[in-house]
């Protein structure tokens, strides 16, 4: 027999995840559906000698998609591909998860209940009869501790009984939704068994998809034989109940439904300390306090950065160390010549520049993963919804752009964490326009050599002018594509958990592997390409006449209005690889350029052949063209949409060359060049 | 369920969930959004006659935490002022 598979299903925030990685452990991988590369993971389970395998769909709070991963999920679930279901379910939140759980029975698939965390209920005062409930339902439900994986093996084997058909007590259950409705169900469900399609599950929940006004089940019928009958019976008795409620028949059923619930509950579950002030009530109570609310958020935040680029510098410096290294080696045991050269100047540095950020990668998801796993994410994103709502974003948007000061990578990366499509894609591509600590030897070099007793000022300048483009942008950008998808802020407070290490682990590993492995590959290619492209046609002629350098004079032109003249080009060129190529190209070109003169200061080269105000454009050119090869790499990978890649690739460089030019032709009408 | 409310007594002539204060308990009348939010809040609890409690406003007014049948959620005030309320008569 083929190994047996389980959809692992439930809201978010009930320990799904930390479930699936006790089950499962280092055997997971993302699973490719129907062609498209969307984060569902699977995972194999091992019960004594069997082999189960576990598919972990996204948390949701209903069966009805409002996201492309929520439809994918639905998919799945009415798909061959699973015998069963495993509804993970939070015990210290029980009402509102069986909500999905209720909606699932009534899909007829094989479930069983996973009541999670249920150590907590007793240090919550709370008790469940979870054989009682089990009957009530017409599903087994077994106890489980997600974080110490206790009740694990009885869930599995239970799931094996249940789709074998050996669990006894396992009985379709009818959720009773009051006369009026009923009589509508046996209305629809003869045409709807007689349509001559297959069904996937029970008539009943098609009949009640309908008229709860679900469009995807509409269009399922709507090419069907009796499908025009079926729609328009539908539609005359969903007017009819809307007439006798006065009021949507969706409503009216999700009210039922809870009301099923509820009726179970007061059954089965028992309130020991109603009087109980929770731990997280506490928590919140400081956390989410007017006065230290933004100090303990700015704290977090600060110390998120610090802890990811401090300490972060010290594994780097090993690397960097680690690579000079190698490159010394080769440089010392290998014959002079092509092989040499592309192997230390292309090969060696280009592995070099993706290593470099693992350390920054790995740490910041840690971080990330605690602020997300510990339920504070939520707080954070509560806090800050308001400005971010401004800007055209969700408070969630937040944290990316936060981590975008450091490096745009995580940033782009980090928006996953938002619900909404056009949120996410919206936070992407704004998240280049925040200036990443690889711009800032440009502004420092820059500032400081022409604006030195104000240098300070005009680096904080420009990280104002980072913020003032970001918030624009997300306004602009909303108004212009996403005017109309406002999607619901509504979001969960969960209560504050102390993640498991292993779930953190496993998640910052994720992500980690994921950078190096895609976006390392193309990296890693560029800068060999770039090697090449710099290094020939070769002849000591000069920068300017390889091939890069011609590449430069071919785009020289169109810079000009900006004041840039060719090394500007050429470094801005190098640039899009990686930000930090930009001052030490600028430092080849202008040494090549006065080789007898030993090593003028970049800074005074800099300062004799261009005025300040082209400096300032050239800065602000900096600050927002295309971001650098890595975070444009991710940037594609996460927009999924070759649309909006080309837009995220061609809106920075549109306005940065915008800006520069405007600076660069308002500034000479106000004669402001003449430095 | 039992959503002990903190301050039973106290007056809430609010008529939309988001004019009502801190510590108001409330029951859902209707929901007057839009057909997505609607659904939303529905599956997450505001069914008609559902208790809700109102916990806090964020330190900038915006949004509100509201505890329904046992979870904390949040919503913005725009999206608060789509639920029509009525007081909570006495248990």
């Amino acid at each position: 027999m083929s190994t047996p598979a389980f959809l692992l299903t439930g809201n978010p925030n009930c320990g799904k995840t930390t479930l699936f990685n006790a089950l499962t452990g280092a055997r997971q991988h993302t699973g490719n559906w129907s062609g498209v590369t969307i984060d569902i993971k699977e995972g194999e389970a091992r019960l004594a000698d069997r082999s189960i395998t576990i598919i972990d769909l996204p948390g949701t709070y209903s069966i009805t998609p409002k996201s492309p991963e929520e439809e994918i999920a639905l998919n799945c679930l009415f798909s061959e591909r699973a015998q069963g279901l495993v509804n993970v379910v939070d015990a210290t939140n029980l009402e509102r998860n069986l909500y999905l759980t209720v909606q699932l029975l009534e899909t007829g698939k094989p479930l069983v209940m996973a009541l999670n965390m249920s150590d907590e209920l007793e240090s919550r005062g709370l008790s469940v009869d979870t054989v009682k409930l089990g009957r009530l339902l017409g599903v087994p439900v077994v106890p489980t501790i997600g974080r110490t994986g206790e009740g694990l093996p009885l869930l599995l084997e239970t799931a094996l009984r249940t789709v074998d058909g050996r669990m006894p007590g396992t009985r379709p259950v009818l959720i009773p939704y009051g006369n009026e409705i009923e009589e509508e169900i046996a209305r629809l469900e003869p045409l709807i068994s007689g349509a001559g399609v297959c069904l996937a599950a029970p008539a009943r929940w098609y009949a009640l998809r309908l008229l709860e006004g679900d469009p995807r089940t509409s269009a399922f019928f709507r090419g069907t034989a009796k499908g025009p009958e079926l729609l328009a019976l539908t539609e005359a008795r969903k007017g009819h109940l809307e007439k006798i409620f006065k009021d949507d028949p969706a409503a009216v059923i999700t009210e039922r439904r809870y009301g099923f619930i509820t009726g179970a509950l007061r059954e089965t579950l028992t309130v020991h300390k109603p009087d109980r002030v929770d731990m997280t009530r506490r928590m919140d109570s400081v956390f989410l306090n007017p006065i230290f609310a933004y100090l303990i958020f700015g704290g977090l935040m600060w110390a998120l950065f610090l802890l990811t680029f401090k300490l972060g510098a010290l594994p780097m410096a090993w690397i960097q160390a680690g690579i000079a290294a190698l490159s010394d080696l080769a440089g010392q045991a290998l014959p002079d010549g092509l092989f040499k050269n592309l192997l230390i100047e292309g090969v060696l540095a280009g592995a070099g520049s993706v290593l470099v950020f693992m350390p920054n990668i790995l740490i910041l998801f840690f971080g990330i993963s605690m602020l997300e796993d510990t339920g504070y994410m939520a707080r954070a994103a509560f806090l800050m919804d308001k400005v971010m709502h401004k800007m055209g974003l969700h408070g969630k948007s937040f944290i990316p752009m936060v981590m975008g000061l450091g490096c745009n990578v995580p940033a782009i990366l980090a928006a996953r964490t938002l619900e909404a499509r056009s949120d996410r894609i919206l936070t992407i591509l704004v998240a280049p326009l925040i200036t990443c600590s690889a711009r800032l030897p440009i502004y420092v070099l820059f500032a400081g050599a022409f604006f030195p007793q104000h240098a300070g000022n005009m680096v904080f300048l420009i990280y104002v002018l980072s913020f003032a483009f970001t918030f624009a942008s997300g306004l602009l950008l909303r108004k212009i594509f996403f005017r109309d998808a406002e999607y619901p802020f509504v979001m969960e407070l969960p209560p504050y958990r102390m993640p498991t290490l292993r779930s953190v682990a496993i998640h910052m590993w994720e992500k980690g592997k994921h950078y190096l492995v895609r976006i390392g590959r193309v990296i890693f290619v560029f800068s060999i390409v770039l090697f090449f492209l710099s290094h020939y046609p070769s002849g000591h002629r000069g920068i300017g006449e390889t091939y890069i350098g011609r590449i430069g004079r071919a785009v020289e032109p169109l810079l000009a209005p900006a004041g840039f003249d060719l090394k500007m080009s050429i470094s801005l060129l190098t640039g899009f690889v990686a930000k930090e190529m930009v001052v030490g190209t600028l430092a080849v070109l202008y040494s090549a350029e006065e080789p007898g003169e030993g090593n003028a200061p970049l800074s005074d080269s800099l300062r004799a052949h261009y005025p300040p105000l082209t400096a300032f454009g050239f800065m602000l050119f900096c600050l927002l063209y295309t971001p650098c090869l890595a975070a444009l790499t991710t940037m594609v990978r996460e927009l999924r949409s070759r649309r909006w890649s080309w837009f995220g690739f061609l809106y920075p460089i549109v306005l940065a060359w915008l800006t520069a030019v405007g600076v660069h032709q308002i500034g000479r009408l106000l004669w402001l060049h003449a430095s | 369920m039992n959503n002990p409310c903190p301050r039973p007594d106290a007056d809430c002539p609010c008529q939309r969930l988001g004019d009502c204060r801190e510590g108001c308990c409330v029951r859902v009348v209707r929901l007057t959004g839009e057909p997505l939010l609607r659904q939303r809040l529905m599956e997450l609890g505001f069914t008609r006659g559902a208790a809700l409690t109102v916990v806090r406003y964020a330190p900038l007014k915006d949004p509100i935490e509201v505890l329904v049948r046992g979870a904390h959620l949040s919503l913005r005030v725009g999206e608060a002022n789509t639920v029509e309320v009525a007081p909570l008569e006495a248990a």
